[in-house]
């Protein structure tokens, strides 16, 4: 049942939350993306993962490098910022997009922003 | 362990056993989790636990050592020593309502009332007895409550905390609630308790050191630098819950003492230590 | 003979947007108290940010703002009804990684 439960999950997510082709992020994305990364009260991601030039950077999660090719899909990428717990249920990272704390147009600047990494 | 625990789960979903039958005792539960640390941090001694990041971090403990000859808490203390002999309008002192004259009992709270089905609190019976003596109850997370349970709290230093957990059902139930809120997610950024101070003890989020579970209320009440000032456990609940972004529960609530019942239990045999100085 | 068209235009066209205003006030309450019943609802689990924007809501509509009322109530329930489902969720996913069951 659970195993069901959590396939309908995932369709609804695919379904709903699938994103358009993304164009080339200009500039401003990008920096809007390091905006809502390192901001405390946005994406907070430094509070757990040490990236780029962040200060007093946590060590809960691993490091953010090399995101392109540790996440060639895209989409994938999208999908565990929304919600991670769906890929592992132990996971402390909040749902950032399922609990509404980015919305999808902010997830993806903060995507075009860890590309550059 | 805690892949074999999903493992558990799922196969508890599958059969459809009702899981409440397979309920630890609060014994199994605190030595299970004693074990748990001692292997997650095989250098600290037991007792160490009770110095929570200090006990974990080299530079965090210099700091801290370096504190000791003037704790920021000493006045609040001398203040709370004084409220705590002055008598109320009636005559009375605080002495009347408290075992052993409340000298060197710290260590004994929060107990379960079988007569009154709850848990009580040392601020809560400190409350109480203010009441019983006609005078007003103070307020419950900082200021003179803090300062008279950090006095009594320092006439207890170094005995061992003694929770007990009575053979009663509603005992039981507070126990159980407690540890339940302690496990559960809350908030729109979805940690529990556990979230970091059972799975990432040890680790940094942002500037912040975690600490781990067995050893916390051993402190309290704390002086935080972060407060500038002593506050009660029930404070640091309120402020853990409200930046997981969860409302919190008010101070002295049902909730906050089973909570604080179920996390005192799990620091048995450990010293008390409060009050102390946290960042 | 084009007198009381006439009234009836001028009345008609004083009465939209008294309408429309009366009708987004009505659509603000509707879902303000399914927010703040849903926000009840999740118990000891409540969001913080449920509460921030019921209160932005309610303050909104007292300066007769509807629109901004309306879309702040909007917000709230939806973060109410996750709220909600974190609760129902954490009745047994507490145990995930509890020690001791």
């Amino acid at each position: 049942m659970r195993q069901g439960l959590i396939s309908v999950y995932l369709t609804t997510l695919v379904l709903s939350v699938t994103a358009p082709v993304f164009a080339e992020p200009s500039q401003g994305d990008i920096d809007r993306g390091k905006e809502l990364a390192f901001s405390r009260t946005d994406g907070n991601c430094l509070a757990c993962h040490q990236m780029d030039d962040g200060k007093l950077a946590g060590n809960i999660g691993p490091e953010l490098a090399d995101m392109k090719s540790r996440y060639p899909d895209r989409e994938i990428l999208y999908r565990r910022i929304w919600d991670e717990t769906q890929f592992n249920e132990m996971t402390v990272m909040p749902p950032f997009g399922r609990h509404m704390i980015l919305s999808k147009q902010e997830i993806n600047r903060v995507i075009d922003y860890l590309y550059t990494l | 362990m805690v892949k074999a625990k999903i493992i558990l789960v799922v196969l508890g979903a599958a059969l459809a056993v009702p899981q409440v039958l397979a309920g630890s005792t609060p014994e199994e539960d605190r030595k299970a989790m004693v074990e748990y640390f001692m292997q997650m941090f095989p250098d600290v001694p037991f007792e160490g636990f009770v110095n929570g990041q200090y006990a974990l971090n080299e530079d965090r403990r210099r700091q801290w050592e370096s504190m000791q000859d003037f704790p920021p808490y000493e006045f609040a203390v001398a203040d709370g020593q004084e409220m705590f002999e002055t008598p109320f309008a009636n005559g009375k002192t605080y002495a009347s309502c408290f075992e052993n004259d409340g000298i060197g009992i710290r260590q004994n709270y929060p107990y379960f009332d079988t007569e009154k089905n709850e848990v009580i609190t040392l601020e809560l019976a400190i409350n109480r007895c203010r009441e019983a003596n006609g005078e007003e109850p103070l307020k419950w997370k900082k200021g003179a409550i803090a300062s008279i349970s950090g006095y009594m709290a320092s006439t207890s230093q170094g005995k061992p905390i003694n929770i007990k957990v009575p053979d009663d059902p509603d005992a039981l139930a507070a126990y159980q609630d407690g540890k339940e809120f302690y496990y559960s997610r809350r908030g729109q950024l979805n940690f529990s308790c556990a979230s970091c101070h059972v799975q990432n003890p040890g680790k940094w989020i942002r500037g912040d050191f975690l600490s781990p579970t067995v050893g916390q209320p051993a402190n309290f009440p704390v002086h935080r630098s972060d407060w500038g000032e002593m506050g009660t456990l029930h404070r640091r609940f309120a402020g853990c819950n409200t930046n997981v972004r969860a409302e919190p529960l008010p101070a002295q609530s049902e909730g906050y003492r089973n909570l604080e019942y179920f996390l005192t239990y799990m620091s048995n045999g450990l010293p008390v230590v409060g009050p102390a100085t946290r960042p | 003979m084009n007198r009381p068209l006439l009234t009836i235009g001028i009345s008609l066209a004083l009465c939209l947007p008294l309408a429309a205003q009366a009708g987004s006030k009505e659509d603000f309450n509707d879902v303000y108290s399914k927010a703040q019943s849903t926000h009840q609802d999740a118990g000891t689990f409540q969001w913080t940010v449920t509460s921030d924007r019921l209160k932005a809501a309610k303050s909104a509509a007292d300066n007769g703002n509807f629109e901004k009322a309306a879309a702040m109530a909007n917000e709230a329930l939806r973060l109410a009804e996750e709220s909600v489902a974190q609760r129902k969720q954490q009745q047994e996913a507490w145990r995930n990684v509890a020690i001791g069951n």
